[in-house]
């Protein structure tokens, strides 16, 4: 199977204010989306997940740089093309939502004309061929009295209605790849399994492939096909889900899992992971998770583990992957 | 164990254009010392308003609120101030509620200074270090700011401020929502260390049905304004009785691959205004269920057995 996304070796970094030397939020990122799939990008916050996409789509605010790498998409390295070439492609052939789908509707323009003002520029459709589409796209992904919504500004719209509308929008063009930022981080749990559950439907009608950014892993578990976790600007580890969520190899991935509260009964203590994520501008010597590792050797905190493939393409970033032979311990704080 | 906190007959509105918002509508219940009592709800269903309430932080439009078996509102002055002293809150947002001009050290010495517990402020400076020992900050750093803390540590100064008064009540306002699921792990360990050390009360409310079943012993379940459901923790999870409970546990995505294909059924609709709310069970037309009877008559909460409480005039079978 072909890849329609492959990053690789994406390196980003950013400026701040007052501070002379650049914070590298993405170092070395690696990652293939397959065709017709859906690819999970997992990690806590500060973690690099949405930088990663932002470049990819070139849309990084004005502090950040690409500083190298490649994301071939359909033959094209997207990061070399110019602002026009782009702005082709996104809302095209790539579209993207985010978790607040307020920050990305225009507020004095109402949904309808938003959606099918994509149809004219990028679909070439006169205004009355757009607006039939648009209803039958709002129809589509579930918005009840599509034909009157057609005339909501976004604000009149709930949060699940909106993220409706910026689904349609993003699907109106049939792209070939999604890229979906916490697509339901902002929603109640009743409608967020709706959405979910479109999102999955239209994938299915449309064969359309998903790069899901969230760090929420019930959802991964939910929607995805392979998994990519990543820890302070690097990629931690990848498998297919069920790998990841039976076997998962890096102490990372497996602090995260043992620190959900699923069926841990009350009054038992949560595994938790000491310590906090690392500052961009002072990472951590060889392996960056180290600190925060109950298994750390003087090689890990010496020496940076690579991306080492344990079988079947599961990656894993450590030089002690899981072996049966070390339970995780729990150590607090 | 003794009943610590008795809420009758609750009732919120606000006024607005147009209307009036039933934030929360005649909700009765009790917490015994000790026990972590469960809220879960959808935004916007009143459970934020209802703890609110509970501590006496916004006015109540009727019912009553007892604390240690005391009315609330019989009390003035000192004895007021007094009781309160006995119930605190946590809230979501570590940021907005701490005041960034304030070194940490003084944002946890002020519910000291303002009920004047201690002798002089050098006594209380001790408490404060005693206290940020206890919820896991170094307490040299009793003069930094609230933003050189990262969002676990700030929650931490946010809990050390609620136990300064030495409450036997927290109110636990979303804790752990805004914070990544690491660090959330270790405040839930927290909360639940503290509870076990000085034997605390919760009400912890909050909108993730995983955290909640962590740290519950009941659970109560609001759907705008209302109960629809309150019973002990594992008897909720595992055969809820009353049908929008079972929408929302069915709802939430599972960190198990191998359930993905689970036929799941998904509450339609959107959510109901709280200012035009349905007649009847206000649940009722997002309902497979509902019928004339819903639409005409309220369900009340009824005892089902073994504590299990349930608000339907067609509770699921067990």
């Amino acid at each position: 199977m072909s890849n329609i996304l492959e990053i690789k070796n994406l390196c980003v970094s950013f400026a701040s204010d007052g501070v002379k030397e650049r914070a590298m939020a993405v170092s070395g990122v690696s990652l293939a989306v397959p065709e017709g799939k859906t690819v999970g990008l997992v990690g806590e916050s500060g973690c690099g997940k949405s930088v990663t996409s932002l470049s990819v789509m070139g849309l990084l605010s004005d502090n950040g740089r690409v500083e190298s790498g490649e994301a071939l998409f359909g033959g094209q390295d997207l990061l070399r093309l110019s602002d026009r070439e782009m702005r082709r492609i996104r809302g095209n052939r790539i579209s993207m939502i985010f978790q607040e789908p307020m920050t990305s509707l225009n507020p004095v323009i109402t949904v309808g004309k938003q959606v099918s003002e994509a149809l004219r520029l990028h679909g070439g459709m006169d205004a009355k061929a757009a607006k039939a589409r648009t209803i039958e796209i709002f129809e589509k992904v579930g918005i009840p009295e599509a034909e009157r919504r057609f005339k909501s500004y976004p604000h009149q719209l709930s949060g699940g209605l909106r993220q409706r509308v910026m689904i349609g929008m993003a699907m109106v063009m049939r792209p070939a790849l999604l890229i979906a930022d916490e697509p339901t981080t902002a929603l109640d749990v009743s409608i967020e399994a709706q959405i979910l559950r479109l999102m999955r439907d239209l994938q299915r009608d449309t064969g359309t492939s998903i790069l899901l950014i969230t760090h929420n892993l019930g959802v991964v578990a939910e929607m995805c096909d392979e998994v990519y976790v990543m820890y302070a600007g690097e990629v931690v580890e990848r498998a297919n889900v069920t790998t990841l969520f039976d076997t998962c190899a890096h102490p990372y991935t497996r602090g995260l899992m043992a620190s959900l509260p699923r069926m841990t009964p009350k009054g038992q203590r949560l595994y938790n992971i000491r310590g906090t994520v690392p500052n961009l501008r002072a990472m951590p010597s060889g392996c960056r998770f180290s600190p925060r590792c109950e298994f750390a050797t003087e090689m890990c905190r010496g020496e940076k583990p690579e991306l080492n493939d344990l079988g079947g393409g599961h990656l894993c970033r450590c030089f002690y992957p899981k072996d049966d032979e070390r339970p995780l311990g729990g150590i607090d704080r | 164990m003794s009943e610590l906190l008795r809420a009758e007959h609750l009732v919120k509105e606000f006024p607005v254009e147009g209307g009036v918002v039933h934030a929360v509508s005649d909700i009765s219940f009790a917490i015994q010392e000790g026990e972590t009592l469960g809220l879960v709800g959808e935004s916007g269903c009143g459970k934020s308003t209802l703890g609110k309430l509970v501590l006496d932080l916004i006015p109540l439009t009727s019912g009553k609120v007892f604390f240690d078996g005391r009315d609330l509102s019989t009390l003035r002055g000192e004895a007021l101030r007094t009781l309160r002293r006995g119930m605190q809150m946590i809230f979501q947002d570590p940021y907005a509620s701490l005041d960034p001009r304030m070194s940490v050290g003084r944002i946890i010495m002020e519910p000291l200074n303002a009920h004047r517990i201690g002798a002089n402020r050098a006594e209380r400076a001790d408490m404060v270090r005693a206290l940020m020992e206890q919820v896991g900050l170094r307490p040299e750093f009793y003069s930094r700011y609230p933003h050189q803390f990262s969002g676990g540590q700030r929650q931490r100064i946010g809990i050390a401020r609620a136990l300064a008064l030495n409450p036997r009540l927290i109110i636990c306002d979303e804790p752990v929502s805004a914070l990544d699921v690491s660090i959330q792990a270790q405040i839930l360990n927290l909360l639940g260390d503290l509870q076990r050390q000085r034997g605390l009360t919760y009400l912890f409310i909050s909108h993730d049905l995983n955290v909640v079943r962590y740290l519950s012993d009941r659970v109560m379940v609001m759907f705008l304004g209302q109960l629809c459901e309150m019973a002990p923790t594992e008897a909720l999870y595992a055969a809820p009785r009353h049908p929008y409970t079972r929408f929302l546990l069915d709802a939430v995505p599972q960190p198990d691959p191998s359930r993905r294909d689970e036929e799941r059924a998904l509450l339609t609709g959107e959510v109901s205004s709280p200012v035009n709310p349905p007649s009847g069970c206000r649940f009722r037309l997002r309902c497979p269920f509902a019928d004339e009877r819903c639409a005409g008559e309220k369900p009340e909460l009824k005892d089902l057995g073994d504590g299990h409480f349930c608000a339907c005039h067609h509770p699921l079978e067990s």
